[in-house]
C-alpha cells in the first residue's frame, strides 16, 4: 500500500513538473513573440507657463505611436495636474489648470482620428485604427474665442460650437507655472499583460496543487487516518453547510443588487463576491464549533488551534505590510492584496469561536460523576 | 426527553461519557445529547450503545408509558 502510495505521488508530481514547465515555455514564447513592437505607454509631466493669459510650454508635447496593424484599439488617456489622481478627477475645476487642453491624434496623412477639449481628464476610449504612424498633440486654449476656433476645427460641427462653448468653464488658473502629468497608452482592445495575469493564476494553480501534494503525501507516509465523524457530527455539519450556503447566495444577491443600482463601485463589487465566500466559510465554521462537530473524532483541538494562530499571524503580517505600500486600495479598487485581511479576519473569527467554545464548555462542566447534572467538559 | 435509562445503565458499569463514547466510536458530545433528549440516535447506534451497556432496545430507548 506505501509503495503504490509512493508511485502515485511520482506520478502527481511528474505531470505538475510538466505543466509548469510547459506553462514556462508557452510564456516564454508569447512574451518573445509580440504582436506589436512599439512602446504602448508613454507617461511624463509637461510643464506649463501662464503669462498674462499667455501659454507656454517647456517642451512642446508631440507623442508618437506607430501602429503596424489595424483593428480596434483602446485608448487611455489621463491628463491631470501633478499630484492628483484619477480619483481627483471629479474634484478638480478649471481653476486647478492654468488653461484648456485640445488633444488630437492624427494620422500621417494629418486626418483626426480622435479629439477632444479638456480641463483635466482620466477617461479610456475605443478606436479603430489603421497602420499607420499616429500622432497626439496638446493644444493650448484660456478663452471662448480660442476655444471655439479650435472647436471648429477639430471637434464638431458650426452649428454645436456654441452650445459646447457654453458648456465650457473658462475660468482657469492665475498666472504662474503649472505642472501636467499625462499618462497614455494605445493598445490592441482585449489585450490584457498577459505575463501578469498568467503568472498570478499560475502561482495561484501552483500553490494550490503543492498544499494538495503535500497534504496527500504527509497523510499517507504518516499513514495519517482521514478524519472520522460520528452521525450527530454529520447531521450538524450538514446543517452547517446549509446555512453557510443560504448566507453565501443571500449576501451574493444583496451585492448584485447594490451593484446593479449603481450603489457601489464595481470595483468593489468584485471584493465583495470574494467576501461573500469567505463569509459561507465562517458561518459554516463556527456553526460547527459550537455544536461541536468542527472537530473530528481522531483530531487534536490544540493543534488545529495553532494552525489557525500562524494562518491568522501571517496573513495579519502580510496585511500590515501591503497596507503601509498602498497596496490595499488603488485606483477606487480593492486589489487582490485584500486576500490577505481577508483571511486573518476569517482566521481569527475562527480562533475566537474555538476559545470562546471552550470557554463555555470549561464554565458549564461538572464531573462526570454528578449523578443528575448535565454533563460537559 | 432526557434519557435516563442510558444514564443509569452507564452509571452501573462506572463509565463515564469519554468512556462510554471511546467504545461506541462517537464523541462524548453525541452521547451527552442523546442522555440529554437532544438527539435521537440512529438504530446502528443504539445497538452499539445496547452492546457495550450489556442492556437491550428496549431497556434503553423504550418510551416508559
Amino acid at each position: 500500500m506505501k509503495q503504490r502510495s509512493k508511485k502515485h505521488l511520482y506520478v502527481i508530481l511528474t505531470i505538475l513538473v510538466i505543466a509548469v514547465i510547459c506553462f514556462a515555455g508557452f510564456l516564454y514564447y508569447f512574451e518573445s513573440h509580440p504582436d506589436h513592437d512599439w512602446s504602448s505607454t508613454i507617461k511624463n509631466t509637461s510643464v506649463i507657463e501662464k503669462t498674462d493669459g499667455v501659454i507656454k510650454e517647456a517642451s512642446h508635447t508631440t507623442l508618437r505611436f506607430p501602429i503596424q496593424k489595424s483593428g480596434d484599439y483602446t485608448l487611455e488617456l489621463s491628463w491631470l495636474p501633478e499630484g492628483t489622481s484619477k480619483e481627483d478627477v471629479g474634484k478638480l475645476t478649471s481653476r486647478d489648470v492654468a488653461c484648456g487642453t485640445l488633444i488630437t491624434l492624427k494620422d500621417a496623412n494629418g486626418t483626426v482620428v480622435y479629439a477632444t477639449a479638456v480641463t483635466s481628464v482620466s477617461l479610456d476610449t475605443k478606436l479603430e485604427l489603421g497602420a499607420s504612424e499616429y500622432v497626439m498633440d496638446f493644444t493650448y486654449f484660456t478663452d471662448r474665442e480660442q476655444y471655439v476656433e479650435l472647436a471648429k476645427e477639430y471637434l464638431c460641427g458650426a452649428s454645436m460650437v456654441q452650445d459646447w462653448a457654453d458648456l465650457f468653464d473658462f475660468n482657469f488658473g492665475n498666472n504662474g507655472t503649472y505642472n501636467m502629468s499625462y499618462d497614455i497608452t494605445l493598445s490592441p482592445a482585449g489585450e490584457i499583460n498577459i505575463s501578469r495575469t498568467t503568472g498570478m493564476a499560475l502561482g495561484l494553480l501552483i500553490g494550490f496543487c503543492l498544499v494538495f501534494v503535500m497534504l496527500i503525501a504527509i497523510t499517507k507516509s504518516h499513514q495519517l487516518e482521514s478524519p472520522k465523524y460520528d452521525e450527530r457530527q454529520d447531521l450538524e455539519r450538514g446543517r452547517g453547510y446549509c446555512y453557510a450556503f443560504f448566507t453565501t447566495m443571500i449576501f451574493i444577491m444583496l451585492v448584485y443588487c447594490l451593484d446593479s443600482c449603481g450603489l457601489i463601485a464595481h470595483g468593489t463589487s468584485s471584493f465583495l463576491y470574494v467576501c461573500a465566500a469567505f463569509l459561507g466559510i465562517t458561518v459554516y465554521a463556527i456553526y460547527c464549533i459550537f455544536h461541536e462537530s468542527y472537530f473530528a473524532l481522531n483530531q487534536k483541538t490544540g493543534t488545529v488551534l495553532v494552525m489557525f494562530a500562524l494562518i491568522m499571524l501571517i496573513n495579519l503580517f502580510v496585511s500590515i505590510m501591503n497596507f503601509r505600500e498602498g497596496e490595499l486600495f488603488k485606483d477606487g479598487q480593492f486589489t487582490y492584496n485584500m486576500l490577505n485581511p481577508l483571511c486573518c479576519l476569517t482566521f481569527f473569527a475562527l480562533f475566537v469561536a474555538v476559545v470562546v467554545k471552550t470557554m463555555i464548555d470549561k464554565r458549564g462542566g461538572k464531573g462526570d460523576e454528578s449523578g443528575d447534572e448535565d454533563e460537559e467538559e | 426527553m432526557k434519557n435516563l435509562k442510558l444514564k443509569s445503565a452507564r452509571a452501573a458499569l462506572d463509565l463515564s461519557q469519554q468512556d462510554l463514547a471511546e467504545k461506541v466510536g462517537v464523541s462524548r458530545q453525541t452521547i451527552n445529547a442523546i442522555e440529554k433528549g437532544d438527539y435521537n440516535p440512529t438504530i446502528n447506534l443504539c445497538r452499539a450503545i445496547c452492546k457495550v451497556l450489556g442492556k437491550t432496545l428496549d431497556e434503553l430507548f423504550w418510551e416508559d408509558e
